[in-house]
C-alpha cells in the first residue's frame, strides 16, 4: 500500500495546482474589489446605434418607404449625409432597417442572399408575403445575440395590394398600414395616427382612401417634422416609391443638415 | 467502346493510359441533346435543344440562370448538371456574400475543374455524365466555357457539345470570324443555325424544343421566352438547310481553344 | 463564450494608431495619417507607417490596434493571391466588403478587431474612362459598420475634423485639384495636432491615382504655431 500513496501525493498535488490556476483565472475574471456594475462597465459592447429613422405607408395599389440618410456616432457626430437605409431587395420588395448599421447590412445580406437562391429555385422573384415570414424568422434565429434593427418589410404582394411589415429586434411581425421605426418613431407615429390611422377623427366623419399623391406628402411633412427635433434624423430623404404593376421609383429631397 | 477487365472503378488505368470509367462518361454526355455556345465582344449566347420523353410528356429544361451575369446549358444525364448548376449557383452566392461582386467566370470555371476532377480520381465515385457551357459576362469580357465529365475545362469563342454535336461544330468554324462583331441579334441566329445543324433532316427547331439564354454587356442574363424564341427562330428559317445534318466525323474538335 | 477566455481577446487596445483623414479629388483619393503608434498616451513606436499598400489600385489606412491591423495585413494578402488566381486584382469595393464581413464576423464572436480602417482606391475598369471614374473611400468600423464616403475624418479627428474638412469640400465646390487636397489635410493634421495628444507631427500622405495608381507618400513634418502657450498657459 505504501508505495501508492507517494502517487496519491503526486496526484493531490497536480490537482491542487489545477484548482489554483483555476482560482487565479476566476479572479482575473472577477476581481473581488470590482463591483459587478464595474465589470459591466469593462465589457466590450458588441452594439452601436447610428441614429437615424424610417417610414413606410401602404395603400390601395402602392407601398412607399423613406429614411433620412444620415449616419451618427454618440447621437452627436455626423459621420455621414449619404448613409444608405433603404434596400430594394427586387421588383416588389424593399426593406428598410434603423439601428446597428453592422447588423442592418449583414441582415440585407442575408435576403440579398437567400433572395438570389430562391429564384434559381423556383424561378421566379419572391413575394413580399413570403419574404416578409423569412424575415421574422432571421430576426428570430438570432433571438440570444439579436440583430438591433428596427425592420420594415414593404411591397406590392401577390394580390397588387400595398403592403407594410414591421419588426420588432427579434422578429415579432405585424402587418400594418404604415409603420415607423428609429429614434424619430415615437414623432413619426402618433402624427401617422391622426392623419392616416384617423384615431381621433369622431365616428360618422368620412374617412377618404388614402392616396399615392397625399401618402408622399404626408411622408416628407413626417420626416420634415422629424429633422426640427430629433438630432439624429436629416440630411436627405430616400423616398422609394412602388405602385403595383410600375417599376419602382427612387427619390432624393433634401433636408435639413444641422 | 467495349466492356473490359480495367473498367471496374475511375481510379484503374488501363494499360494504354487510360481511365475507361471516365470516358464512359464522356459517351454520356455525347448522347445528351446538343447544345451550342459562342460568343462575340460583347455577348455571350447559348442555345439548347431539348427532348421530351414522348408526345405527352413537357420538355426538360437546359439551360439555367446561375446569377444575373450568367447562366449555364447542360448536355448529358440531365440530372447531374441540375447538380453542377446548383453547385455554380451557390459558388455566385458565396462570392457575392464575400465580395458583393458577381463572381469572374474563371474562378467559376476553376471550381467547376476542381470538382469534376475529384471524381476521377476518387475509389467509388461516379464521374458527372453531362457536359456543360457556361456563358458569362465579367470584367474581362464575354465568356464561353465548356466542361466536360473528364474535368476538361476549356474557354472557348464558340462551341457545342452533346448528339451530333460535331455539325454544329463545323458550322461554327467556318462562321466563327464573323462572330466577333455580331450584334446579339446575330449572335442567336448563327447559333440556332448551329443548332439546327445537329438534328436528322425530318426534324426542326420550335419554340418548344429550343431554349435560348443571352448575356452581355450591361443586359443581365435573360432565358428567353417562348414567344420570344419563335422570332428569332423565324429568322433562322429564312436559311436554307444545308445537308440536312450529315454529321461530318472529319474535323477534330470544335472552335480553338483559347487560353484559360 | 466562456467567463474565462475574456483574456484571451482583444477587448482592449494595446498598441494603437490614432485618427486618419481622407479626402476624394478629380482622379484619385489622398490619404493622410501620422507615423506614430502609441501605447496608451506613450509614443512608442516612432517612424511607422499606418498605410498599406494592397495593389496598384487600392490602399489601406487604419487607425486602432496596430497588432490587429499586422494580422489584417496578412489576410489581406492572401486575398489578394486568391484574386490573382483569376488574373484578378481585387477592387476597392470588394476588399470593402470583404473586409466588412470580416470584422463583422470577429464582432460576432465578441472577439473584434481592433481597428478603424479606410479603403481608399480606384476600380480597374473605371480607371481608363475619365468620366465615370469615382474614386472609392470606404470606412469600417471595428463592429462591422461599414459606409462609403467622400471625404473622412476618423477616431478623434471625426469629432474634430470632419466638420473641417466636409466645409473645405463644399467650399471648393466638391471638384478639388490633388494640390487642394492635400493642403487640406496638411491644415487638418495641424488641428489634431493642437488638440489630439496621441496625434504625431511627423506624417505622410498617401495617394490613389487613376493613372499613377498607388503611391505612398513620404515622411513630412510641421511644426505648427505654438506661441499660444506663451500666453495662455494653464500650467506652472
Amino acid at each position: 500500500m505504501t508505495s501508492f500513496t507517494g502517487i496519491t501525493a503526486v496526484a493531490n498535488a497536480t490537482n491542487e495546482m489545477a484548482m489554483f490556476k483555476q482560482a487565479m483565472k476566476e479572479v482575473a475574471a472577477h476581481p473581488e474589489w470590482m463591483s459587478s456594475r464595474q465589470i459591466e462597465r469593462q465589457r466590450w459592447n458588441p452594439y452601436s446605434m447610428e441614429g437615424g429613422s424610417t417610414c413606410a405607408i401602404s395603400g390601395e395599389n402602392f407601398a412607399i418607404v423613406a429614411s433620412d440618410t444620415r449616419m451618427t456616432q454618440n447621437d452627436i457626430n455626423i459621420l455621414t449625409r449619404d448613409a444608405e437605409k433603404i434596400q430594394i431587395l427586387n421588383d416588389n420588395i424593399i426593406l428598410t432597417t434603423s439601428g446597428f448599421y453592422g447588423d442592418v447590412l449583414q441582415l440585407k445580406k442575408v435576403l440579398q442572399s437567400r433572395l438570389h437562391k430562391y429564384r434559381f429555385d423556383y424561378r421566379s422573384d419572391m413575394s413580399v408575403d413570403l419574404c416578409a415570414e423569412l424575415l421574422s424568422r432571421n430576426l428570430y434565429y438570432r433571438r440570444f445575440f439579436p440583430y438591433y434593427t428596427g425592420a420594415i418589410l414593404a411591397g406590392i404582394d401577390e394580390h397588387g395590394k400595398g403592403a407594410v411589415f414591421s419588426y420588432d429586434p427579434i422578429g415579432c411581425i405585424e402587418r400594418l398600414g404604415y409603420s415607423a421605426s428609429g429614434a424619430a418613431e415615437p414623432m413619426i407615429i402618433p402624427f401617422l395616427d391622426c392623419q392616416i390611422g384617423h384615431v381621433t377623427l369622431s365616428e360618422g366623419y368620412e374617412r377618404p382612401e388614402l392616396t399615392l399623391d397625399r401618402a408622399i406628402s404626408l411622408m416628407k411633412d413626417s420626416f420634415r417634422g422629424a429633422a426640427e427635433r430629433e438630432i439624429s434624423t436629416g440630411d436627405k430623404i430616400h423616398l422609394v416609391i412602388a405602385e403595383a404593376g410600375k417599376p419602382v421609383v427612387v427619390k432624393f429631397l433634401p433636408l435639413r443638415e444641422d | 467502346m467495349f466492356r473490359n477487365q480495367y473498367d471496374g472503378d475511375v481510379t484503374v488505368w488501363s494499360p494504354q493510359g487510360r481511365l475507361h470509367q471516365v470516358e464512359y462518361a464522356v459517351e454520356a454526355m455525347k448522347q445528351g441533346s446538343a447544345t451550342v455556345g459562342i460568343k462575340s465582344e460583347t455577348h455571350a449566347v447559348i442555345v439548347a435543344l431539348k427532348r421530351a420523353q414522348n408526345d405527352l410528356s413537357s420538355h426538360q429544361k437546359k439551360v439555367y440562370e446561375i446569377d444575373t451575369h450568367a447562366g449555364v446549358s447542360i448536355a448529358g444525364l440531365l440530372s447531374d448538371g441540375r447538380i453542377l448548376a446548383r453547385y455554380l449557383q451557390t459558388e455566385c452566392s458565396s462570392w457575392r456574400w464575400d465580395y458583393k461582386q458577381a463572381v469572374p467566370i474563371k474562378k467559376l470555371a476553376e471550381s467547376m475543374q476542381l470538382k469534376l476532377q475529384a471524381n476521377t480520381q476518387y475509389y467509388g465515385r461516379r464521374p458527372f455524365g453531362v457536359g456543360i457551357l457556361i456563358a458569362g459576362y465579367d470584367k474581362d469580357g464575354a465568356h464561353i466555357i465548356q466542361t466536360d465529365p473528364s474535368a476538361e475545362v476549356v474557354s472557348m469563342h464558340g462551341t457545342s457539345i452533346g448528339a451530333r454535336s460535331q455539325s454544329a461544330r463545323t458550322y461554327l468554324e467556318r462562321n466563327v470570324d464573323n462572330f466577333e462583331k455580331s450584334t446579339p441579334e446575330q449572335l442567336i441566329v448563327h447559333a440556332l443555325l448551329a443548332l439546327r445543324d445537329t438534328l436528322p433532316a425530318e426534324e426542326n427547331l420550335n419554340a418548344q424544343n429550343t431554349s435560348i439564354g443571352i448575356v452581355g454587356k450591361d443586359s443581365p442574363f435573360s432565358l428567353l421566352e417562348d414567344a420570344q424564341v419563335a422570332v428569332h427562330l423565324n429568322q433562322v428559317s429564312t436559311h436554307p438547310r444545308t445537308t440536312g445534318g450529315a454529321a461530318a466525323a472529319a474535323a477534330p474538335g470544335g472552335a480553338e481553344p483559347m487560353q484559360m | 463564450m466562456n467567463a474565462h477566455d475574456e483574456v484571451q481577446r482583444t477587448l482592449n487596445p494595446t498598441c494603437t494608431g490614432t485618427s486618419v483623414i481622407a479626402l476624394q479629388y478629380k482622379t484619385g483619393v489622398v490619404v493622410l495619417t501620422d507615423r506614430v503608434v502609441s501605447y496608451g498616451k506613450m509614443a512608442r513606436y516612432k517612424n511607422v507607417s499606418r498605410q498599406y499598400k494592397v495593389n496598384d489600385n487600392v490602399l489601406i489606412a487604419f487607425g486602432g490596434d496596430h497588432a490587429d491591423f499586422h494580422w489584417l495585413q496578412n489576410v489581406i494578402e492572401r486575398q489578394v493571391l486568391l484574386w490573382k488566381r483569376f488574373d484578378q486584382d481585387i477592387g476597392p469595393k470588394a476588399l470593402h466588403g470583404y473586409l466588412t464581413s470580416l470584422l463583422y464576423a470577429k464582432r460576432c464572436k465578441m472577439n473584434p478587431v481592433w481597428n478603424t480602417l479606410v479603403v481608399a482606391g480606384v476600380e480597374e475598369e473605371e480607371k481608363n474612362n475619365k468620366e465615370t471614374s469615382t474614386p472609392f473611400i470606404g470606412v469600417i468600423t471595428q463592429k462591422g459598420c461599414a459606409y462609403q464616403v467622400k471625404h473622412i475624418a476618423t477616431g478623434l479627428g471625426a469629432f474634430l475634423l470632419n466638420q473641417a474638412v466636409e466645409d473645405e469640400w463644399r467650399k471648393k465646390g466638391e471638384d478639388l485639384s490633388r494640390e487642394e487636397a492635400e493642403a487640406v489635410l496638411r491644415k487638418s493634421l495641424e488641428l489634431t495636432l493642437y488638440h489630439d495628444c496621441v496625434a504625431d507631427n511627423e506624417f505622410e500622405i498617401g495617394r490613389v491615382d487613376a493613372t499613377e495608381g498607388v503611391v505612398l507618400g513620404k515622411e513630412e513634418k510641421i511644426i505648427g504655431d505654438w506661441s499660444i502657450a506663451e500666453t495662455n498657459c494653464q500650467y506652472e
